[in-house]
């Protein structure tokens, strides 16, 4: 008699089991075949959406089958300016995650986002399961704080992912000629390497490096590994650079004293001097002038391994001899050598003199998977 | 004697590791379904009922970026709902081998794998999949081999005796 009640309680129990895997406003029975489909099926929220940002930037975002996105900035046909970042968008529905997505760049930034409603921000959040699609909210913090930082909300704007109409300018460094804009070759001694000083606090300042190469500006502060290319126009003789997280700067350009003000004439940029001029400082001329400049110097990694060159061609990693080094490749900034016959396993190392950094040296493993900074004195 | 206690307390080990070998894979296939799957599944709202959406939400935070292979997410807590079914009701029914136990332990299994088929006839609402039906058979004909097996644990049970 046991036995028949433990079997009744049992499929009582593997029936709610089978209940519970349904969805809660479904009847249907077959709920991860159709999860799956969903995901393998087009998704419904392919189209165009538009977001203004703070600092008032139109951006579209395309996504399209394939995984596939573009994001169009500016592309208000009236300023003839904008440009295209390609990347992929990820189901975040595929992990389980309902409505959220990502979009990642060539560069391996992030983009998360989330679909929602219009108005329903707060009910999804609150995993409103009955939710349908038609915004999406983008988090600039780039990781998945729900409820920190900023966002930005995009309006769908239609179902079309079409994007003849926007030039295929496939970066920053291009943008198309308008009569309403300047242009930047209109001023080619702002070509070059800039830097300012600016105070975060009383005891801490930050040297602020604004690269600005053709059409294109780099800005780093401190550490040129962390440097942004920000997006810029050039009006009424002032540059407007829009940064990733919308943040505006705007430099006055002076063109009788070729100088750039960062402060409404308060505060000048200091010209370090162009390309051109830097890389005959700094370059490696010759390979005496690249050994000599490598001599006994240190680099380490981050994750805290070192790499010495001594002043008789040899490498240590690690304290141990890896090697006598020989040239493989000579640039003016680049130089790739070979090291063998040491107690390591032979191998290659390109050590670049990063233009931005001027005299500071670059050491990269090959094949490219450790890093190491110069240590400086 | 000896020998009777010595099979009662096998005997019992063995239902009892069939049990906790079935809980434990019932437990497993609702894990996946509260860290990997949607958020609208009955079991999620249910456990939200209960007041554990805070633990599931941080646990699925911690997982977001896990790569689960789709085979798993989609398709191994079917078989590990098939495995748990039939070790429980195999435990229950462990003394017994006759035509009802394998009639009642092979009810769920029926049903899964006949429901896959009749999709793929399309007479049943749903799309037909073939990994499924992998993960609801195998533990099923596993199941039929083993004890259909000369030298399955009952042949040697009335060996001993």
């Amino acid at each position: 008699m046991r036995k028949y009640f433990f079997t009744v309680a049992v499929i009582t129990i593997f029936a709610i089991g089978f209940a519970a895997s349904d969805e809660s406003s479904s009847s249907s029975s077959s709920t991860s075949k159709e999860e799956k489909s969903q995901v393998e099926e087009k998704p419904y929220f392919l189209g165009t959406y538009e977001v203004r940002d703070k600092a008032g930037i139109v951006y579209h975002f395309i996504l399209k089958e394939n995984r596939q996105v573009d994001i169009i900035v500016n592309p208000d046909i009236e300023y003839g300016k904008h440009e295209k970042f390609t990347g992929q968008w990820y189901d975040q529905r595929d992990n389980g995650h309902q409505g959220e997505f990502q979009v990642c760049f060539s560069d391996h930034t992030r983009f998360p986002g989330i679909l929602y409603p219009n108005g329903m921000y707060r009910e999804f959040t609150a995993h409103c399961p009955n939710f349908s699609g038609g915004y999406i909210y983008a988090d600039y913090e780039k990781q998945w704080k729900r409820d920190v930082g900023w966002r930005l909300e995009a309006r769908k704007i239609g179902n079309d992912v079409d994007t003849g109409d926007y030039a295929d300018n496939n970066s920053s460094d291009s943008y198309e000629d308008s009569s309403s804009f300047e242009d930047i070759s209109d001023y080619p001694w702002l070509q070059g390497h800039w830097i300012y000083d600016v105070d975060i606090s009383t005891n801490k300042h930050h040297r602020i490096h604004v690269v600005i190469e053709g059409n294109r500006i780099i800005q780093y502060r401190n550490d040129p590994s962390e440097s942004t290319n920000p997006t810029f126009t050039i009006e009424d003789g002032k540059i407007y650079a829009r940064y990733e997280q919308s943040l505006l700067t705007v430099y006055i350009i002076d063109p009788e004293r070729q100088a750039i003000s960062i402060d409404d004439g308060k505060r000048w940029m200091y010209k370090l001097g162009t390309d051109e001029e830097i890389r005959h400082r700094v370059g490696f001329e010759s390979e005496d002038v690249f050994f000599t400049k490598i001599a006994n110097q240190l680099f380490r990694s981050k994750d805290g391994n070192e790499i010495r060159f001594d002043e008789n061609r040899k490498v240590y990693i690690n304290g141990v001899y890896a090697g006598t080094l020989e040239i493989e490749t000579l640039e003016k900034t680049k130089v790739i050598v070979e090291y063998s016959g040491g107690e390591c396993e032979e191998g290659k190392l390109e050590i670049s003199t990063d233009l931005m950094t001027r005299n500071f040296l670059a050491v990269t493993k090959i094949p490219f998977d450790n890093f190491y900074d110069q240590i400086r004195d | 004697m000896n020998t009777n206690v010595t099979y009662n307390s096998r005997h019992n080990k063995v239902v009892i590791l069939k049990v906790i070998c079935g809980i434990v894979c019932l437990t497993g296939g609702c894990t996946i379904y509260l860290l990997f799957r949607c958020k609208s599944l009955n079991i999620y709202q249910w456990c939200t009922a209960l007041g554990l959406s805070k633990i599931i939400d941080s646990l699925r935070y911690a997982v977001q970026n896990w790569n689960i292979a789709e085979w798993i997410r989609f398709s191994l807590p079917d078989g590990l709902y098939c495995i748990s079914y039939i070790l429980i009701m195999d435990a229950i029914w462990q003394d017994d081998d006759n035509r009802f136990k394998y009639v009642v332990v092979s009810l769920v299994p029926a049903v899964t794998i006949s429901s896959e088929i009749l999709q793929y006839l399309g007479m049943v609402k749903g799309t037909f999949d073939f990994c499924d039906l992998v993960f609801y058979s195998v533990p099923f004909i596993a199941y039929i081999l083993y004890n259909y097996h000369p030298f399955k644990c009952n042949n040697l049970k009335s060996i001993e005796l």
